[in-house]
């Protein structure tokens, strides 16, 4: 089960990965970053579950067995930070696309810039 | 004492909030705000570096392996004091008009970058800094966009996919060094770094790099680097030469004691800073737009500082801190001194400044003292830098780069002394200078260089503190991990 979670997790982040290679519009690069973004979040939750544990949250019925053993609480604190901070980000890109937009008419970056442009 | 630490964090992005109130209100208490802030930063992190030196906060009480912990030992205090310095000078002498942190909107964004960027020095906690790390993109974003015109969004969007990109890989990273350790506290990383397989190992740490890689610019993670230099409005492009990049040095300067125990991730390592470096110098000899030109030789310094940290020993540690610190101020210099020049002739092109230091005499004398030092001109501080690095190659064996660092070096002097030769040149036009008091955070950079340049004793003491609490993890993880040891 841990296998097939790991794997599908990094597939996942693979695919983003290979979307903001190859993708030209700049809502589909985002779109890649944000489908890597959950591909690294699945990760992080795999790490700290475990099939037989419960819910990290503590209970009134503390003193039983079953309370005890829950799975690591961190990785899901790390996620939800994550997801935030992508959220974050996702918006900033957006607003900025946008701008670009606005500017220019088109929602691709041309090759032409990345060479020296003219003068500011 | 423990309190000032977390103050170094908290206060500018206190300041952040405080400016929404003043926003109908005039520039000048935004100015005031920031300048106390950052002046406040400053003159702090200098008291404690030079009182006692380490000192260790556990946030909410939590004992260290388990809770957030902020470290100021004499590493990390003496880069703290740095950016807060050059903030200072960004706040006080930048902020009219030209750099565009005068608004509310801009200057809250500024104060929330210098405290993520206290934070990402401060902290001793892996997740922690990747929190940082996104604060001081997040803010850096905005900031490169507000130039407003074309380059900005394109350097602002290319950055935002190159980071974002980045990021994503530190944080797979963090999570499996977590999966691994069972640990995200960088002092207790240090100690169980071992026992982790090797193929592991390197994954985790390569892809953990990937983000002090992309702040350090170094290749291929400086794609962004071009257009957002030359976008920026210009106190952002100080604060991209001289505080983000510093920031990565100082990182990749504390993680020095667990690379240190994989010599084949810095066998890959090695090549990788070379070739950024080769790639950076040439595109900066290639360039004529003066902004995108400081750019490229901002990513070559810093591959030079990574090369100097590769090379290891006592002596790499100490080059790798002393070229960082002489590039963040003889950037924060070129910056100041090119924003002068470029509101005096209204051009960004270096062709175009001949014959200025008829018009901008002390203007064009800062530009060669800066350039030279940077350069590593014997009598500059730079020099020093520069000369221990390759006592420490040396000591490395490590002749081949050694090589091509001397013959960077002279391309570096090249484009640098052809700026300094166009504005010596004569010439008939009559451009007035204008924005003059941006030269004024100049001179006092100037006078630090020139002071540590003839005397470097002054601070090599300071330098070699942090030295010793950077190159032995032993004496880290027992200021962090006191109780446990």
């Amino acid at each position: 089960m841990f296998t097939i979670l790991y794997t599908l997790s990094l597939v996942l982040a693979l695919i983003g990965i290979f979307g903001m290679i190859s993708q030209k519009n700049l809502i589909k690069i985002l779109i890649s970053l944000n489908i890597l973004e959950t591909g690294v979040n699945l990760f992080l939750v795999t790490a700290g579950w475990s099939a037989e544990a419960n819910v990290p949250i503590i209970t009134g019925k503390l003193g039983l067995p079953s309370a005890v053993n829950f799975v690591d609480p961190l990785p899901q604190a790390l996620v939800l930070t994550s997801i935030v901070i992508g959220l974050g980000v996702t918006t900033v890109a957006l607003a900025l696309i946008l701008r670009y937009y606005r500017k220019t008419g088109n929602l691709t970056l041309e090759p032409s810039e990345f060479q020296s442009g003219g003068e500011r | 004492m423990n309190t000032y630490l977390t103050l170094l964090i908290i206060l500018p992005v206190f300041a952040a909030f405080l400016m929404y109130f003043f926003r109908k209100a005039d520039n000048w208490i935004n100015i005031a705000i920031m300048s106390f802030v950052t002046l406040f930063g400053t003159v702090s992190s200098l008291v404690m570096l030079f009182s006692q030196g380490s000192e260790v906060v556990a946030l909410g009480g939590w004992k260290p392996p388990y809770g957030i912990v902020l470290v100021g030992d004499r590493l990390s205090l003496i880069f703290v004091a740095l950016i807060y310095l050059i903030t200072y000078l960004i706040a006080q002498f930048g902020g009219i008009e030209r750099t565009k942190v005068n608004d509310h909107k801009s200057g809250a964004l500024f104060m929330l970058l210098t405290a993520a960027a206290a934070g990402m020095i401060l902290t001793g906690d892996l997740f922690n800094f990747f929190v940082f790390m996104e604060l001081a993109a997040i803010s850096s974003y905005v900031l490169i966009a507000k130039g407003g015109c074309r380059s900005s969004y394109t350097g602002a969007l290319k950055y935002i996919f190159t980071g974002g990109l980045a990021s994503m890989l530190m944080l797979l990273g963090i999570g499996i060094l977590y999966n691994t350790t069972g640990t995200l506290n960088i002092a207790h990383l240090m100690l169980r770094i071992g026992l982790v397989g090797d193929s592991l190992r390197w994954l985790a740490l390569g892809l953990v790099l990937c983000g002090i890689l992309l702040k350090m610019e170094v290749f291929p993670f400086n794609l962004w680097v071009p257009e957002s230099y030359k976008g920026a409005p210009a106190g952002m492009k100080i604060v991209l030469g001289s505080i983000l990049s510093t920031v990565g040095g100082y990182t990749l300067i504390r993680l020095y004691p667990i690379l240190i125990q994989n010599p084949g991730l810095i066998k890959m390592l090695l090549p990788l800073a070379l070739l950024s470096l080769i790639l950076a110098e040439l595109a900066a000899y290639r360039e004529k737009h003066i902004n995108r030109l400081l750019g490229y030789s901002s990513a070559g310094q810093m591959a030079l500082v990574m090369l100097a940290i590769l090379f290891g020993g006592r002596m790499g540690i100490y080059a790798a801190i002393f070229i960082v610190i002489a590039h963040a101020l003889a950037k924060a210099v070129l910056f100041f001194v090119g924003a002068h020049f470029k509101k005096s002739t209204d051009s960004s092109m270096w062709e175009s400044y001949r014959g200025l230091s008829k018009t901008s005499p002390i203007g064009a004398v800062l530009f060669t003292v800066a350039a030279l030092s940077l350069t590593g001109i014997p009598g500059m501080m730079g020099f020093w830098g520069k000369l221990s690095m390759i006592g420490a190659g040396l000591a490395s064996a490590k002749y081949f780069s050694i090589g091509i660092i001397l013959i960077i070096t002279i391309v570096e002097g090249v484009y640098f002394l052809r700026i300094s030769g166009t504005l010596y040149q004569s010439n008939e036009s009559d451009v007035k200078a204008k924005a003059s008091y941006l030269l004024i955070p100049a001179v006092i950079l100037v006078l630090i260089i020139v002071l540590i340049g003839f005397w470097p004793g002054c601070i090599s003491k300071i330098i070699n503190g942090g030295v010793s609490a950077a190159e032995r993890s032993s004496e880290y993880a027992k200021l962090v991990l006191d109780y446990l040891l």
